[in-house]
């Protein structure tokens, strides 16, 4: 198992892929950065003491910004580096003078799911920690409201999203080609995030049938329920409400810790699946 | 017995891959395997490296029944398509197949000198994968298959890509492991190499096995008599066709085909009791090229 884990995660970090997300990340930190500058510079001349609200909203949001387009970038990562991680092989049949040799074909699967999850875990670690040094270097206020277990909870929340992805993109693997498991994920991960959005609309407006087709999104797809996680992790110990419901102005609930079981359940499940289906499939 | 299957068989959904597939092949032969395109070469062969999985039957690979992870460490395996990860050099690649096999790391670095030099890659081991040529490509993949000086070796048609000169050697590496005991099971269209190499050999027709056995026997059981003689007349020439009813005959030369060597006495004899005067008796083995596509066709007139 190690030693395919060990290709895979080389292999992946020599895909061109990676070159693409890491030049992203860079525009994407600079950018923030300066974002992040420029509000800090527009915090500090409103602020005479009466202005706290607007600037705990204007601090909150831009945290939103970098932590919710840092978890698009690592989807993006995730989803890339492993969509074609099993059925590309098979395309191509390098995965014929691999599997015929003394491994199980579970160790092949479990091998593939470390090394991507190792690289993704890696990258997840690292844009987190960028943009929260981010706001800390330039003195985002809200930041000093923020202790560090409550930034550390919400790294394994942040980290949660992709793995729970990963999980989806290697049963896709096994199941279907390239091309076409690339469409279901993506397709799914923005079913994901609509769910997400009709839940929080739903509760808002009091309407049941929106909320429900939300939760079933949400079962389908959880990877925007694990982002609220985030950000109730981060926020909700300072004191602060979800500011992403703040934001929108709408009232959200915390996901429940039967839906946090349910993700658990979901990202194992999928990975045995997959397993499962390696197994009995033929490769030709 | 290194390989043996009993009525080992494959569908895909209805259409058949192959049927009822009984073969055995013994410790130290090299056993061909023939058959045209589509017959379900590669689906046997992939059936017995536990790449696809039969519909019915048994087969036991040294001993163990199929799928057995242990059996594994001792059978290497060239495909047919021979692709590689093409990120990896030479040695890398090598190195990967050295830790999935489960090599003494002591071991390993020897090992992976000794097959770079069989396979006349050294001094290319440093380079990409993605940089060799498909005749390197085919070099090295064989290279993994013999890195865990294998009991059992599966090719896969291991000299498609390469130059005649490449093909002898690969012909000499595939002799030198029988001479050490090894087994080979040879997928090949090559039918001359198959027939310069092999103990015995299948070929596969539809799915089905159309003719198995000892390459001798299978070539012995047509033998092409060339004949040069004078004064054959009309009741010599029907003697003659009580042998071989689809006999040849043209300005004294006659082409007979016999199942026996017995027959060839028995030949030149009806000729000069008859009268005929016998210049030349050539016996000719049939080829297996001939025998292939005799049966080959057969099936398809049928």
């Amino acid at each position: 198992m190690m030693t395919i884990a060990v290709a895979s995660f080389k292999e992946t970090l020599r895909k061109k892929i990676l070159l693409l997300i890491g030049i992203l990340t860079l525009v994407y930190l600079v950018l923030f950065g300066f974002i992040i500058y420029h509000a800090v510079k527009d915090i500090n001349q409103w602020d005479s003491g009466n202005n706290l609200k607007i600037y705990m909203m204007a601090s909150q949001t831009v945290s939103i910004l970098g932590f919710y387009f840092s978890s698009m970038l690592v989807a993006f990562l995730t989803i890339m580096a492993s969509i074609g991680s099993v059925s590309s092989e098979i395309e191509n049949g390098v995965i014929h003078s691999v599997i015929t040799r003394p491994i199980k074909r579970m160790d092949y699967i479990l091998g593939k799911y470390l090394g991507l999850a190792a690289l993704i875990i890696l990258y997840s670690v690292f844009l987190y920690t960028s943009v929260v040094l981010i706001c800390i270097l330039l003195q985002l206020p809200v930041m000093k409201m923020l202790g560090i277990p409550p930034l550390l909870k919400g790294l394994l929340f942040f980290i949660l999203q992709p793995i729970a992805i990963l999980s989806l993109s290697i049963f896709g693997s096994v199941r279907f080609k390239t091309t076409v498991n690339g469409i279901v994920v993506i397709a799914l991960y923005i079913l994901g995030a609509i769910g997400g959005m009709m839940e929080q609309i739903g509760t808002a407006i009091e309407n049941t049938n929106l909320i429900n087709w939300g939760i079933f999104s949400s079962l389908l797809a959880p990877f925007d329920v694990i982002y609220h996680q985030m950000l109730d992790a981060v926020f909700s110990d300072a004191g602060l409400a979800n500011p992403m419901f703040a934001m929108s102005g709408m009232q959200g609930n915390t996901p429940s810790q039967w839906m946090m079981v349910y993700i658990f359940v979901y990202i194992i499940g999928l990975t045995a699946l997959a397993v499962r289906r390696f197994e009995k499939r033929d490769i030709g | 017995m290194i390989i043996e299957t009993e009525r080992l068989t494959k569908f895909y959904g209805e259409k058949v891959g192959c049927k009822d597939i009984s073969i055995s092949v013994n410790k130290g032969e090299i056993f061909g395997f023939l058959g045209p395109n589509g017959a379900g070469k590669s689906t046997f062969i992939k059936m017995l490296v536990g790449l696809i999985f039969p519909t019915s039957g048994k087969a036991y690979v040294l001993g163990e029944p199929l799928g057995n992870v242990q059996a594994r460490k001792k059978i290497g395996y060239l495909p047919e398509t021979f692709r590689y990860q093409d990120w990896m050099t030479g040695v890398d690649l090598l190195s990967f197949h050295a830790s999935l096999y489960k090599l003494d790391k002591l071991k390993t670095s020897s090992m992976i000198e000794e097959v770079l030099s069989l396979v006349k890659l050294k001094g290319h081991e440093k380079y990409r994968i993605g940089t060799y040529s498909k005749g390197m490509q085919q070099r090295i993949g064989l290279a993994c298959a013999l890195l865990a000086d294998p009991d059992l070796l599966f090719l896969d048609e291991p000299t498609s890509a390469l130059d005649p000169i490449g093909r002898k050697e690969v012909r000499n590496i595939i002799l030198e492991l029988k001479n050490r005991g090894k087994s080979v099971l040879l997928n090949s269209h090559l039918l001359s190499e198959v027939e310069m190499i092999c103990d015995s050999a299948a070929i596969i027709k539809k799915g089905s096995i159309a003719a198995f056995g000892k390459m001798d026997d299978m070539l012995e059981n047509k033998i092409t008599l060339e004949i040069r003689a004078e004064n054959i007349h009309d009741e010599l020439l029907a003697k003659l066709r009580t042998l071989d009813p689809d006999m040849g005959h043209r300005n004294g030369k006659m082409t007979l085909t016999v199942k026996d060597n017995a027959d060839i006495p028995h030949i030149a004899s009806l000729i000069i009791e008859n009268g005929g005067k016998l210049y030349e008796l050539t016996p000719r083995k049939e080829s297996l090229e001939n025998a292939f596509i005799s049966l080959v066709k057969g099936g398809e007139a049928q």
